[in-house]
């Protein structure tokens, strides 16, 4: 226990003087919020429903009045400030101020027909073209309607085919649910990564494990400590993530959109029930106890720092590909099968807890699943440890 | 004392150490020479207990290496192959105490000795800065205190001045002869003639896993009908490769 004790102190003052790991750790909390902020306030929508900046046209002199009428009729009469017209500034045409990003829409009025013309790259004026066209073909329709009602008597209720009421279930944490797993598990899977390389191939290139080795220390103690630290690192950083998330999600109501590419509610509430809290503990973990226990074997197995950089990326990687993949996936369950892959079922758990959907078994058999694994690779680390192949 | 009996050791089909027997006594130096490849580097990292030897005995100062490995840490001081690898954001101070407090000392005790090692090997300017940036010869006398701070019987040396400038050179040979002063047994690996010329008392030398010669330096030296210690050593190589 002693030794266990020294290694460990002597390792975390180690890991805590470099600057570069410490400040990579602590950066998120800072940087995420302000990042999401800033990127959120770009896809504002809300502000794009009235006055969107608009540059109006009419291109044909000889149907001008008709078109003015029309154009009276549409943004006066029926979507009275939906539109803020703007003059093209400073001699520039209609397209550079689209261009520009100083109007979010052209509309040109030809003959009757309507026009409207957004710029593809700026995400503002594309979600101002969409709410004007929904709004224009609305408008459109009502009055086909109000024609047919009006001047020929016909009941158009009656002519429709069915009747179309849409719906949307309010489950509030779906959008999470899909996100989460990817997230928290790509974080709880490169957390200790440079700590682990560090502290075991590191070692070994560094010619300070032969002299550990001839110490008095056992063995087990050295391995146990440099375990323990790097998984204090690992599970310091990813709170340190999730925190990061956590408040980018309080302070930027887009923030979650921005996490799934756009897919995500953009009013998304960050709600869990304690329940969900603690069991989301437990998976994640037993999963960073196993995810460092994988990264201890590979730390010294690697005879090179960058042949342990390479095999660890691989670890990071394939997690969070499987989690992006159960991004996509509607319905998935921790069954008797699933439950005894690694990482996988740690991934469905997770998704599981955030539809509350998850049963007290699915975590126990999840977490002692990955328990399970990280103590089989334990056994081959001591092993290796005590095998004349790591110094080799 | 070190005492090697018919120590045998292979890696996968191929054997490294055939048959290896030797002594290194108290208070005296031991050069431990070969070529390149001879196992030299095996048989430093059999006594040090980083290997078990396949047969034969090992026994440092009473202990044997493999059925009391700790005991014979405990009695060992190690210092490999230009080892001047220590934790960089750590001081010299702490890297010492560190592998002090690992060889069972106290840390009133082990204060106690560091401040003797970095007054012997004039360590006292940078004592207390971190290691990070130290020159090569200042990495190597932080490296020798931490091998021997717990104050071992036995001292193994694996090519102590590799890369080492002229002072920190003598430094380091000079320290060595404190050693044997003290009556501690030295066995030293290295390539460095004059080394050997300076420090050694006795010699064993290593060829193919080996050991072609082991008797006193005037011995060899008086048997190969020299003054030379290269030449010494050219015609124990060639004579054995002859036979």
């Amino acid at each position: 226990m002693r030794d266990f004790k020294l290694v460990l102190i002597k390792e975390l003052k180690d890991i805590l003087r470099d600057k570069r790991s410490f400040v990579m750790m602590f950066v998120p909390v800072l940087l995420f919020p302000l990042m999401f902020t800033l990127m959120g306030s770009q896809m504002d929508t809300k502000n794009l429903e009235a006055n969107i900046p608009c540059i109006v046209e009419f291109e044909n002199a000889k149907t001008e009045e008709a078109d003015r009428a029309l154009y009276d009729s549409l943004f006066h009469k029926a979507c009275p400030g939906l539109i803020d017209p703007k003059e093209a500034t400073g001699g520039r045409t209609a397209e550079r101020e689209l261009e520009r990003g100083a109007v979010y829409a052209i509309i040109r009025f030809n003959d009757g027909t309507v026009f409207v013309k957004c710029n593809n790259s700026s995400t503002k004026s594309m979600q101002a073209w969409k709410n004007l066209v929904d709004k224009l073909s609305t408008v459109s329709q009502l009055s086909l309607y109000q024609t047919l009602q009006t001047q020929y008597g016909v009941n158009v209720e009656q002519l429709l085919p069915f009747r179309l009421v849409p719906e949307q279930m309010q489950t509030g944490n779906s959008t999470l649910a899909s996100i989460a797993p990817m997230l928290l598990v790509a974080l709880i899977m490169s957390g200790g990564v440079s700590v682990a390389v560090d502290l075991f191939t590191g070692e070994k290139e560094r010619g300070t494990m032969e002299s550990l080795l001839t110490t008095q220390a056992s063995r087990i103690s050295i391995l146990a400590a440099k375990y323990t630290a790097t998984l204090s690192v690992s599970l310091l950083s990813m709170l340190m993530s999730v925190l990061a998330y956590v408040i980018s999600l309080k302070i930027s109501k887009n923030a979650l959109a921005l996490m799934t590419g756009g897919t995500g509610q953009t009013d998304a509430q960050l709600s869990l029930q304690f329940d969900q809290v603690l069991r989301l503990a437990a998976v994640c973990l037993s999963l960073s106890v196993f995810a460092v226990s994988c990264m201890t074997l590979i730390g010294l197995h690697a005879k090179t720092v960058k042949e342990a950089q390479s095999q660890m990326s691989l670890l990071t990687i394939f997690p969070t590909l499987l989690g992006g993949l159960v991004l996509f996936m509607d319905s998935v369950n921790v069954g008797d099968g699933s439950v005894w892959i690694p990482i996988f079922n740690a991934i469905i758990s997770i998704k599981m807890i955030f539809l509350g959907t998850a049963e007290p078994r699915h975590i126990l058999f999840t977490a002692a699943s990955s328990l399970l694994y990280a103590a089989l690779l334990g056994v081959l680390s001591v092993r290796m440890l005590k095998s004349e192949k790591l110094l080799r | 004392m070190i005492n090697l009996s018919n120590v045998c050791k292979s890696f996968g089909k191929t054997q490294v150490i055939k048959n290896v027997s030797f002594s290194a006594q108290s208070g005296q130096i031991t050069g431990f020479i070969g070529a390149n490849g001879s196992g030299k580097t095996t048989t430093m990292r059999l006594i040090s207990t980083i290997l078990k030897p396949d047969s034969g005995s090992i026994v440092v100062d009473g202990a044997d290496v493999l059925r009391e490995p700790n005991a014979a840490r405990k009695k060992m001081g190690v210092l490999f192959g230009g080892d001047v690898s220590l934790y960089n954001r750590l001081t010299a101070w702490e890297n010492i105490l560190y592998f002090a407090k690992l060889q069972g000392m106290d840390e009133d005790e082990a204060a106690e000795r560091i401040k003797v090692l970095s007054n012997l090997l004039d360590m006292d300017r940078y004592l207390f800065r971190r290691v990070q940036g130290f020159s090569r010869g200042m990495r190597q006398k932080v490296a020798f205190a931490k091998s021997i701070v717990h104050d071992p019987s036995t001292i193994l040396l694996d090519e102590p001045s590799t890369g080492l400038d002229i002072y920190s050179i003598r430094d380091v040979q000079d320290f060595i002869l404190t050693c044997k002063e003290q009556g501690k047994t030295v066995l030293v690996s290295t390539h460095n003639m004059h080394e050997i010329e300076r420090l050694c008392d006795n010699l064993v030398i290593i060829s193919d896993g080996r050991i072609i010669r082991n008797d006193t330096k005037q011995a060899i030296l008086a048997g190969e009908g020299t003054d030379d210690v290269m030449e010494m050593f050219f015609r124990v190589a060639e004579g054995n490769s002859h036979a």
